[in-house]
């Protein structure tokens, strides 16, 4: 029997893969989705966008004013993200420390977890001489109108922008494997240290018996069971609250099960140029909003762009209009504006196992999209564009919650030792657990969160560092 | 046109060739969606869909595939309301812009075309190329006395 089974290979389940069989358990890693590498990653947008992403590309909020994206693939979500990984500010965790009385959430405490990823994680920002006109633009106008920015850190190692590397590409996959994702940097160390992996493997539900779990699912048609001492649920939002609540024996000890969801709101906004501005080229995100003003009022701005065909579906319109836009592909600019949403959605599942996300926005959400509608069409006139486009497609940028971490199991799912209330033999520290949305790129400190899970996982004191990784063998 | 579908229909595919054309009417430059031949590869775009949501999509384009064409342009102008309405009317517009319009947008920037089309495709209008260099790891891949590493050796192995 293994020591563990991890229900998922993203950015939480391939660490703590890592994690574990570095501390010397066996585990076996489940993952539903397919095993690709950089040199079988789909080759172009239009494949990835089907073979990569639950749904088939896209799935919607239940008034269809949302579409939501998630890996599904080996390494999950790390391998379609930006590879994005800012630490969270004193702001979110003072913000999540008071509202679940959880100590730890403080920058002091988490902030040896992320040094130990700073020490073994290749990542740092696009060099100023690799941004492409897209960043410039962004960086320009903010300087004109007297917000703040910073360059975005990245896990990648040596993307070869000198000799050309265009990394929206790495969108659907990284093929030169310089993004970090965890199928590069987690799940080999944990392979070779015997880890079991088995993919295209999608549980539908889950068993807590006292000394052991059992987790059933189905591999490419056949029923599927497994068994092990302990599980982890690494689905993220939508999978772990979909597993829990087809877990019925455990469902009913969960009333929290499925509240607290957030998803950072996202809208696009475009600014049509003269010259060409190429912002699919080169490095694809350099730079972001670095304000304390914007963040006091939780708007969020990132330096993006997408491939053609997420940029024909953000473009509003049809017909020969639409046309006219898309002609000015390479002429275009692009920002993003995200909230700090309030969790006031909720997951639920029907019998056939469909997902059902409401999303609702409350007053506070609204007026803060309006904020970021009114700051990003400001920053693209300050930059000179000719042309001001805005989307009314909106995206869940990060799905967080549907299992809130907490101390009363009558608000929260996952107590501060990342175990779900009255099932300690299961535990959660991805996104999941969010109690609220942090206004921040989230995988670095789903990373930080997961690495110091890890350690309950194992028996140790959070701050009790594992063998392997004190030696700097790893 | 060739039918290559195994999953829909003549008629939906006449379907989704009509919402094609109105999303993508072709400018000159820019092919029309019927022109380029993309709906050929339409099964890809779909074939992973859950199986409710293909229904439902197969249902749609059917229905269209029986209608004259304006009034398929007539329910894409309506489409494209939605993300601006309230209430169940809204929604359903919505769910049905994303769908209608996510398929043939998929298709017509697939970069892909049908067998018989030998002109530009609507990605080498825009000027749309990337790439990533990659001789460098193909080269140390290639050198390797173990075989390929990273992420490739992950899924050695797998059942």
């Amino acid at each position: 029997m293994h020591d563990f089974v991890i229900i998922g290979s993203g950015v939480s389940g391939g660490r703590i893969a890592d994690e574990l069989t570095a501390g010397g358990a066996t585990c076996i890693l489940l993952e539903a989705g397919q095993a690709y590498d950089r040199r079988s990653f789909p080759p172009n947008e239009f494949r990835g966008s089907t073979a990569l992403f639950w749904g088939g590309g896209i799935e919607v909020s239940k008034d269809a004013r949302f579409g939501f994206i998630r890996g599904k693939c080996l390494g999950g979500t790390s391998v379609v993200n930006q590879a994005d990984v800012d630490r969270f500010d004193d702001f979110a965790w003072d913000t999540w420390r008071d509202h679940t009385g959880i100590d730890f959430f403080n920058s002091g405490q988490m902030a040896e977890h992320y040094d130990l990823l700073d020490r073994n994680t290749a990542k740092g920002p696009i060099p100023l001489e690799h941004y492409n006109r897209n960043a410039k633009l962004f960086v320009e106008s903010f300087n004109k109108c007297g917000y703040h920015w910073q360059p975005i850190i990245r896990a990648q190692d040596d993307c070869r922008h000198d000799q050309g590397s265009d990394c929206i590409v790495c969108l659907g996959g990284c093929p030169r494997d310089a993004k970090q994702s965890t199928l590069v940097q987690c799940i080999p160390k944990a392979r070779e240290r015997g880890m079991e992996l088995e993919v295209e493997f999608e549980v539908d539900f889950v068993e807590d018996h006292q000394d052991h779990v059992r987790v059933m699912g189905r591999q490419r048609g056949m029923e599927r069971s497994i068994v092990a001492r302990k599980g982890v649920l690494a689905g993220g939002a939508f999978g772990n609250t979909r597993i829990l609540k087809r877990s019925t024996s455990m469902a009913k000890d969960l009333p929290a099960l499925g509240t607290a969801f957030c998803c950072h709101p996202q809208f696009m906004t475009f600014g049509a140029y003269d010259e060409p501005v190429d912002a699919h080229k080169g490095p694809l995100q350099s730079v972001q909003a670095h304000d304390d003003s914007l963040r006091r009022q939780g708007v969020k701005l990132e330096n993006v762009f997408a491939g053609p065909i997420a940029t024909a579906m953000l473009l509003p319109g049809f017909g020969r209009e639409h046309h006219r836009l898309m002609r000015k592909f390479r002429y275009l600019t692009s920002i993003e504006y995200a909230t700090m949403d309030e969790p006031l959605g909720k997951i639920e599942v029907t019998k056939s196992g469909k997902i059902i996300a409401d999303k609702p926005l409350s007053a506070s959400d609204k007026a803060k999209l309006k904020r970021g509608l009114e700051v990003t069409t400001e920053l693209h006139h300050a930059a000179g564009a000719k042309e001001v486009i805005h989307c009314d497609q909106g995206f869940g940028l990060h799905l967080m919650g549907g299992c809130p971490i907490g101390l009363d199991a009558k608000t929260s799912v996952v107590n501060s030792d990342f175990q779900v209330h009255g099932h300690p033999n299961f535990f959660i520290a991805d996104s999941s657990i969010f109690p609220r949305a942090p206004g921040l790129n989230p995988s670095f400190s789903i990373m930080a969160l997961s690495v110091r899970a890890s350690r309950h996982m194992l028996g140790k004191r959070p701050s009790e560092r594992s063998i392997v990784a004190m030696g700097g063998a790893r | 046109m060739k039918h290559t579908s195994k999953l829909l229909s003549s008629t939906q595919i006449r379907g989704l060739t009509k919402v094609g054309d109105a999303y993508f009417p072709g400018d000159g430059e820019l092919p029309s969606f019927s022109r380029c031949g993309c709906v050929e590869h339409a099964d890809a775009a779909i074939e992973l869909l859950p199986a409710d949501d293909l229904a439902s999509l197969k249902t749609l384009l059917g229905a269209i595939g029986i209608m004259p064409g304006f009034v398929a342009t007539s329910l894409v102008r309506l489409a494209e309301h939605g993300p601006r309405m309230n209430g169940p009317l809204g929604v359903g517009l919505r769910f049905l812009r994303l769908g209608l319009k996510g398929v043939v947008t998929s298709l017509y920037y697939s970069g892909e075309v049908g067998h018989n089309y030998k002109g530009p495709t609507p990605l080498e209008v825009l000027g749309y190329h990337v790439k990533v260099y990659t001789a460098d790891v193909d080269e140390r891949d290639a050198k390797s006395t173990q075989g390929p590493s990273g992420s490739i050796a992950a899924c050695r192995g797998l059942k």
